[in-house]
């Protein structure tokens, strides 16, 4: 018995002491929904790529550059009109008088965010096949030059939405500081980079795109690619960034290479309506002329998430298509509609609700605008005077035009689901055309111009007639709220008008108004950019 | 129950006929220095092992033969024996051993003699706690010792108890002590396990019945606590169950019941007072933000809009909403505070018994309570069992174990203490506004009825009483703890003994979550398991040396594992069919699948080495030193391990011969006492040296990754070094006795999440990195006092008090967190928390940065205080310029400052309790106070102001805002929206943002509580002995009857729960409101058999 007894406080006393040494903290586990950092396949890679597209859509989830860098754009440019009285936050009326001198616009650190977020899931890629070569898997030969195009493309992309915002436009000063250029894979967390300049981004978006237009595959192929990769870029969505940013670097020459190649290509005909564009949702869904699109079908994730554009210019309210938007607050601006020939009280609208507010709400299927331009029906709504539920808005006596494209009108479905195009190929026959036009080239000018207007239903305008600013007006209506106005002009070194602005001029397209400051959320934790 | 009684019957027969030649004795036993009677003595018949145990009220009986000797045996007490002759009535005393004082306290992996312990420890005895309606001892030691400041959240059943000893030591790691039960390291998670889902959080020590505790040590030094190594820098709280004692055979029943309701409530305005507000307001804002016309409030426009609708899913519920007119609203008047709650009550049923035998002894105990708060539908019910056993196998051979196992069933409200009640928008999980909507959200201007009877509006969650219907909603936890300890001892040689020690603590919790079709589109229902085991390993030697002369040395070495795992299994489904609030199977096509997921938190495992030696020389001079290398996955393997060596001394003075005269002989005991050593503080997530990326992200349909927590391979232990003076003392035969204390403890390393910029990149995470980042030191002064004021004939009269200072100052952090020579911008300047709060070198911990309110301008708008922008610029500091600006968000933001000295840490804090005894009556008061800190009242700033009409106003706004005619208002001009009546250049409307956040609702939070009044009645001991009872008492007793305190809020006893940073940056900021404080009556019986 007291053999036993002693035997067993031994195994008791070894049980104590058994597991010293450093073999006791092997078995640990860590959390089991969380990957760490040693890659060990292609899939891997894969699924890093897909992070940085959706840290496209924000950080932590709301507000995406996918959408507020329009907004920006939006709130600058002269095709907005803002309503203070609905405004809800405090920084609306600073940035609609094209102020600068925020830096704690949450819009901006979000957008920020969520773009470096992007940034370092695509240096991560990058770094990793720069050091290790492609995984010896199934999948290592078939996809890694997708993935790294992938990541170059997506880098360059937030990169060429995050200079705009916070850097003189192209060629005012290049030698300017911009924004942090981030291309290698780190994870030192005080680093502290400092900005970078212009110069230096467009180098490297140029030299990313370049790279990527080479590794990028052509179009999807079910033997190859996995089936999601329908929804991502391909080498055309690179082109067409290539395009843009020469576009930007005034390179128009070296653009219309671009647009040349991919208008020449046939795979993306301007041949439907309007609003096929913009009604598409689920898996490798995507209107013709549409080159690249931001993808949220995911319910588990996504649909909470929808654009933020469509929450201040929209009819509807994001989540739900049969509501209207209480958020909404840029309308078309008077000097928009005027110079279109959309004059806002001269619109016929019809289906309006039976009663007015608060009685009785207009849903999408109201306010429907009768008109010869499809673009007008299908993608905007006006609501006249008294008709507006808000109640900062039913004292309205005249009609405001919202601007719709955001925000689908297809029953009862959840619109937040929707597809935002972020490259269709309207864009690249209006950059031709102005391109053509100020290179003396009218005919080819004028053709691509009605390529444009033919698919909104209207006529053709002669060669003759065609001016730059039959361009400019019909980019206005083709491309209004698609955050493509000022860069346009900026591009052409135009000045920016005032639009409703009573009180300002037209600001010079290098004015560095135009330029957001470093978000506090930045520059309050990296010395390197104060 | 009547089958026990009958056994017990049965079993007195036995004995009686076994001893019917004996003769019955009873008495009471007292203490001869002040009468007081002496509960628990033993008493030993010579030469047998039979013998019985005094009762709480010092009697006793036994039956023993004329001519035998009576041993009396009582910790710190001489013993005494008694030759009985025929006088069966027996008044006996025991005088107090001053000069031993031996009462034995529990310390790490051992026991020390009081009088020659050199740290910091406290000692809190069960008795004092047990038949308190607490529903856990942690709440019960409020006021109980110094140097512990114990805070409970609200008046709850189950509400976590925060316990801090000595001050808030991090800022990003939990400084709540660790707590030992018999032995175990026990889960201490603070928050507990409850639903997230209905913000409720469970004490995670409500499994223990504080009815079996024994004691409860708090250790506070570091002599006391480097033995704990890496844990011990927050102190350590040793709690030691009953355990049986020789001859001490009891029975006890004990029944009690209580009611409760809340202390304090927030009064609303009603419905016609909230629309004349409301409209008010608009009329103010016409041009700026309302139209004219447009005046009348409308509830329409918060619930025109149709709900947001799932795919495929319509009907009549999601329309817009035309039932809540002008017309309803004016003739609503809806208290929706008051339909939430009820009148709490408690009943608990506690049955042990106990016996010692020869070398051991057993405790057994069983405990129903079932608690039900004042909110409705909550309800805490616990029941707990409990096998104590110690025995010796052999003459060598010492073992036992420890078993407590409980289940406890946790009925949870909706309390949206974090805010996230209300609204079926996005994918939620019912419209469950709860308690804090109630407070808020919930407009008085709504019924909640239809006039079918059916509720009014139940799918936007402003109706709270549909959200707490049993029918609509319930969200229930089932939880098992077992905490389990079994132990060896063997004697190896005289002198030396080995004990073996393996502790169980497995805690497996069910959370089942249900909303029904009425307050959601479709049921969904969602259950959470959470599986912790944490099982934990200790071998010792103790080699005792009394060495020649005298000379003595205690020496303990061993070592110690524990691995805790986490599992967790979570689903939730939609689309449930039937009225079974059960998830049951997904067995047809309409159930829907929302989420699953199993898998593990992270372990979390230790490994460790310790040791310590305690010299005594003379029996006078101290010295002690301990030692603890500790090993952890919380740190990466280059940092893994730390060593925490302490050391102690002291002297007994009062044994010196030149304290032998005068005043200095009435001194039985002055002993003086100091230490320093260091201890670390791990309580931080294990593997946070490990990247991590989350993978729930996804886009379209490819599932992705993204960069979740950023790794800091090089942090290490948050190190706590602590000097500890202390100077005990007891006068006049202990008349007078207690200790004074200082102590100086540095915080060094302290682990911080430390926000990384932006371009890092960390987007799915909290883009923050844990790091080392800085000192802190916590400075203070404890006094214990304990006196018999009164001590005549039957009556007395003793206090005990207790009373602790405590300060801190930042003293290092990273550079990243100093004043900037630049100084962009005050962000950068500290760390700030919750917008409330700052951190600065210099300066105190999450020290208030607010605007300073500066009272209504002449427009009746609130303004506040200029600071100097170039001052804050060049130096760092917010200095204000004597300008006077208007309060607008902006202006807020911009004009933020310091508010040195306020904090939301008290700085002194203490308790005392007063006793009086008259025969069998006694009467026990506590009062807890604490003050010298700040509160925020959060809550008070979301209910004063109209904003867009949606939230409750405060009623004391009604006849208090400024207008034309009542400029000294307390209250600003009321306004639409938060905008003021502002013109920009131009003269067209340019309406500025208001803000509210300023010092306006900072708040001192001194307070006085009478925390515990208790009366009790002991039946005389010949009684008892008629009814064939050892003892029979009942007592009665109230909780929080009276509060003294300036804070005009709900209540100044303030808890923030959350994540550590939350807790130790953000105390005494009141956000949503928490369920009030309860003034609780409680009475029951105990009787002994």
């Amino acid at each position: 018995m007291k053999k036993l007894l002693f035997n067993s406080l031994f195994i008791f006393l070894i049980l104590g002491i058994s597991a010293c040494g450093e073999d006791f903290f092997d078995d640990a586990m860590q959390q089991s929904n969380s990957a760490s950092d040693t890659w060990g396949s292609t899939n891997d890679l894969e699924r890093l790529v897909a992070g940085a597209y959706y840290g496209i859509s924000g950080y932590a989830g709301f507000r995406g550059l996918h959408g507020l860098q329009g907004v920006h754009e939006a709130f600058m440019s002269d095709l907005g009109y803002l309503h203070t009285n609905g405004a809800t936050g405090d920084w609306e009326q600073d940035v609609y008088n094209r102020k600068n001198n925020r830096n704690d616009i949450s819009n901006y650190s979000s957008t920020w965010s969520g773009g470096y977020q992007a940034v370092a899931l695509c240096n991560e890629v990058i770094g990793w096949v720069e050091k290790n070569g492609p995984f010896k898997d199934q999948y290592g030969p078939l996809w890694t030059d997708r993935l790294v195009g992938e990541s170059l493309f997506l880098r360059a992309w937030v990169y060429f939405q995050l200079v705009r915002m916070h850097a003189p436009a192209y060629g005012a000063n290049n030698s300017a500081p911009s924004i942090i250029l981030n291309t290698k894979p780190s994870k030192e967390p005080f680093a502290n980079p400092s900005r970078a300049t212009v110069q230096q981004v467009y180098d490297q978006m140029l030299a990313d795109l370049t790279e990527a237009t080479r590794l990028l595959p052509e179009t999807y192929d079910s033997k190859r690619d996995p089936l999601e990769y329908q929804d991502r870029a391909n080498r055309d969505a690179a082109r067409f960034l290539l395009a843009q940013v020469h576009f930007q670097m005034k390179n128009y020459a070296k653009a219309k290479e671009q647009i040349d190649l991919l208008i020449a290509s046939n795979r993306y005909p301007l041949s439907e309506d309007p609003i096929e564009t913009w009604n598409k949702t689920g898996l490798g869904a995507r209107g013709k002329e549409v080159v690249w699109q931001y993808v949220q079908y995911s319910t588990s994730q996504q649909q909470w998430k929808g654009s933020p554009a469509g929450a201040f210019f929209g009819f509807t309210t994001r989540g739900n298509s049969s509501q209207i938007n209480s958020g909404r607050i840029l309308s078309a601006s008077d000097a928009f509609l005027n110079a279109a020939g959309w004059n806002a009280d001269q619109l016929n609208i019809t289906n309006l609700p039976a009663a007015r507010p608060p009685g009785t709400l207009g849903t999408q299927a109201n306010f429907t605008i009768n008109h010869p331009d499809k673009r007008l029906t299908q993608l905007w709504r006006a609501i006249p005077g008294g008709y507006d539920p808000r109640t900062e808005f039913t004292g309205y006596t005249r009609t405001y035009v919202w601007c719709n494209k955001w925000n689908r009108l297809s029953g009862s479905t959840n619109n937040n689901l929707f597809s935002l195009p972020l490259m269709r190929i309207a864009e690249l026959y209006l950059n031709r055309a102005i391109i053509r036009f100020n290179d003396g080239d009218r005919k080819g000018a004028a053709e691509d111009l009605n390529v444009v207007r033919k698919r909104a239903g209207l006529d053709p305008v002669a060669e003759a007639d065609l001016t730059a600013n039959l361009i400019h007006i019909e980019r206005m209506k083709e491309l209004a709220f698609e955050n493509d106005r000022l860069y346009y002009l900026q591009a052409l070194s135009l000045p920016i008008p005032a639009g409703d602005r009573v009180d300002q001029t037209p600001i010079p397209w290098n004015d560095a108004r135009f330029a957001m400051p470093i978000p506090a959320s930045e520059s309050d934790l990296n010395p390197g950019v104060r | 129950m009547k089958t026990t009684f009958l056994l017990i019957a049965l079993w007195l027969c036995c004995l009686s006929t076994l001893l019917a030649q004996n003769q019955t004795y009873t008495g009471v036993i007292s203490d001869a220095a002040d009468n007081s009677p002496l509960p628990g003595v033993s008493i030993l018949l010579k030469g047998t092992s039979s013998g019985t145990v005094s009762d709480a009220s010092g009697q006793f009986s036994l039956v023993a033969s004329p001519g035998s000797t009576l041993i009396l045996s009582y910790t710190g007490f001489t013993s005494s024996e008694i030759v009985l002759d025929n006088t069966t009535v027996l008044k006996l005393k025991l005088s107090a051993d001053v000069k031993l004082l031996n009462e034995v306290l529990v310390v790490g992996y051992g026991s020390q003699n009081k009088r020659e312990v050199t740290g910091a420890i406290a000692t809190v005895k069960g008795s004092s706690i047990a038949q308190l309606p607490v529903p856990s001892f942690d709440a019960a030691l409020q006021g109980r010792a110094a140097g512990l400041q114990v805070s409970q959240q609200g008046g709850s059943p189950g509400s976590p108890v925060r316990i801090q000893i000595r001050g808030t030591s991090s800022i990003s790691s939990g400084t709540e002590p660790l707590y030992i039960i018999d032995g175990m390291p026990i889960f201490q998670d603070i928050g507990g396990f409850a639903s997230g889902r209905t913000n409720n959080n469970l004490n995670p020590l409500a499994n223990i019945n504080p009815n079996d505790i024994e004691s409860i040590e708090i250790l506070k030094d570091a002599a006391a606590t480097a033995i704990y190594g890496s844990r011990g820098a927050n102190g350590v709280i040793i709690v030691t169950t009953k355990t049986g004692k020789r001859g001490q055979g009891r029975t006890t029943l004990d029944v009690n019941r209580g009611t409760s309701e809340a202390i304090n409530l927030i009064d609303y305005a009603g419905g016609s007072d909230w629309l004349r507000v409301v409209d008010e307001a608009r009329r103010n804002s016409i041009n700026y933000g309302i139209t004219a016309g447009q005046e009348a409030f409308n509830p329409a426009v918060l619930s025109n809009n149709a709900l947001p609708t799932p795919t495929g899913v319509s009907g009549p519920q999601f329309a817009p909403l035309s039932t809540w007119t002008r017309q309803v609203a004016e003739q609503t008047n809806t208290n929706w505070r008051d339909a939430l709650l009820q009148r709490g009550q408690v009943q608990e049923v506690n049955l042990s018994t106990s016996n010692g035998f020869d070398k051991g002894g057993f405790f057994i105990s069983g405990q129903y309570r079932d608690e039900e708060g004042i909110v409705k539908t909550h309800r805490l019910q616990r029941y707990a069992v409990r096998a104590n056993l110690d025995f010796a196998p052999s003459e060598k051979f010492r073992a036992g174990a420890k078993f407590n196992f409980s289940y406890l069933e946790f009925n949870q409200p909706q309390l949206g203490i974090g805010n996230n009640g209300g609204g079926i928008g996005r994918q939620n999980f019912g419209a469950t506004g709860g308690w804090s909507q109630a407070n808020i959200g919930a407009l008085p201007i709504m019924p909640i009825y239809n006039a079918d009877g059916t509720y009014f509006d139940p799918l936007r969650g402003r109706n709270v009483v549909a959200g707490v219907d049993p029918n609509n909603f319930t969200s229930v936890s089932y939880q098992n703890r077992t905490i389990g300890t079994a132990y060896l001892e063997y004697d190896l040689l005289k002198n030396l003994k080995l004990h073996g020690e393996a502790s169980v603590d497995f805690l497996n919790s069910l959370t089942k979550y249900w909303a029904g079709d009425i307050i959601r589109y479709n049921r969904v229902g969602q259950e959470e398991g959470r599986y912790i085991s944490n099982r934990n390993f200790n071998a010792y030697l103790t080699y005792d040396l009394v060495g020649k002369g005298q000379h003595a040395l205690t020496v303990v070495a061993g070592t110690e594992t524990q691995k805790t795992n986490t599992r967790r299994q979570d689903y939730a489904f939609e689309g449930l069919q039937g009225a079974q609030q059960e998830i049951g199977e997904i067995s047809n096509g309409q159930t829907q699948f929302i989420t699953a997921v199993a898998g593990i938190f992270p372990d979390r495992f230790f490994l460790s080495y310790f040791g310590r030696a305690n010299y005594k020389f003379k029996d006078r001079y101290l010295l002690g030193l301990s030692f603890r290398r500790d090993g952890s996955t919380v740190f990466g393997p280059e940092n893994r391990y730390g060593n925490f060596p302490a050391a102690s001394v002291g002297w007994i003075l009062s044994d010196e011969s030149f304290m032998n005269s005068g005043f200095l002989g009435k001194f039985n005991l002055l002993k003086l006492r100091a230490s320093y050593g260091q201890t670390g503080n791990a309580n931080i997530p294990s593997f946070a040296f490990v990247n991590t990326y989350a993978n729930w992200p996804v886009y379209g349909q490819s599932p992705a990754l993204g960069f979740g927590v950023l790794a800091n391979p090089n942090i290490g232990w948050e190190k706590n070094n602590q000097f500890d003076t202390g100077l005990e003392f007891g006068l006049w035969g202990n008349r007078l006795s207690g200790s004074i204390g200082y102590y100086d403890r540095l915080s060094k390393e302290m682990l911080l999440n430390v926000p990384v910029a932006p371009n890092v990149g960390i987007g799915t995470g909290a883009s923050q990195v844990i790091t080392n980042i800085g000192d802190l030191r916590n400075r203070g002064f404890e006094l214990q006092l304990s006196s018999v004021n009164l001590n005549k004939g039957d009556f007395r009269w003793s206090t005990d008090l207790n009373f602790s200072s405590i300060s801190n100052e930042v003293t290092r952090l990273t550079p990243q967190f100093e004043v900037l020579p630049s100084g962009s911008l005050p962000v950068a300047t500290g760390i700030q928390s919750g917008g409330a709060t700052i951190t600065q070198i210099g300066g105190q911990l999450a020290t208030f940065y607010l605007a300073e309110y500066a009272g209504l301008d002449a427009q009746g708008y609130e303004s506040i205080y200029e600071i100097d922008k170039e001052v804050l610029r060049s130096t760092g500091k917010t200095v204000k310029t004597g300008n006077v600006i208007r309060a607008t968000q902006a202006n807020i933001n911009a004009n933020r400052i310091v508010q040195e000295g306020k904090t939301g840490l008290p700085t002194y804090f203490g308790g005392m309790t007063n006793t009086f005894s008259y025969k069998g009556f006694e009467i026990s008061a506590l009062l807890t106070f604490q003050g010298g800190n700040y509160i925020y009242d959060g809550h008070e700033e979301a209910s004063v102001y109209v904003r867009t009409g949606t939230n409750a106003i405060r009623a004391e706004v009604l006849n208090n805002y400024w207008t034309e005619s009542n400029t000294d208002a307390k209250y600003p001009r009321l306004t639409w929206n938060l905008r003021d009546n502002n013109n920009d250049a131009n003269g067209r409307p340019a309406a500025q943002t208001l803000g509210t956040r300023t010092t306006r609702f900072l708040y001192k939070g001194d307070f006085i509580r009478l925390k515990t009044l208790q009366v009790a009645y002991s039946l005389p001991a010949g009684v008892c002995q008629k009814m064939g009872l050892q003892g029979l008492r009942i007592y009665g007793n109230a909780q929080n009857l009276w509060t003294s305190t300036q804070f005009p809020g709900l209540d100044p006893e303030v808890v923030l729960l959350g994540g550590t940073q939350d807790r130790n940056l953000n105390q005494g900021v009141i956000g949503n409101l928490p369920v009030p404080q309860v003034i609780t009556f409680n009475g029951g019986i105990s009787v002994t058999f």
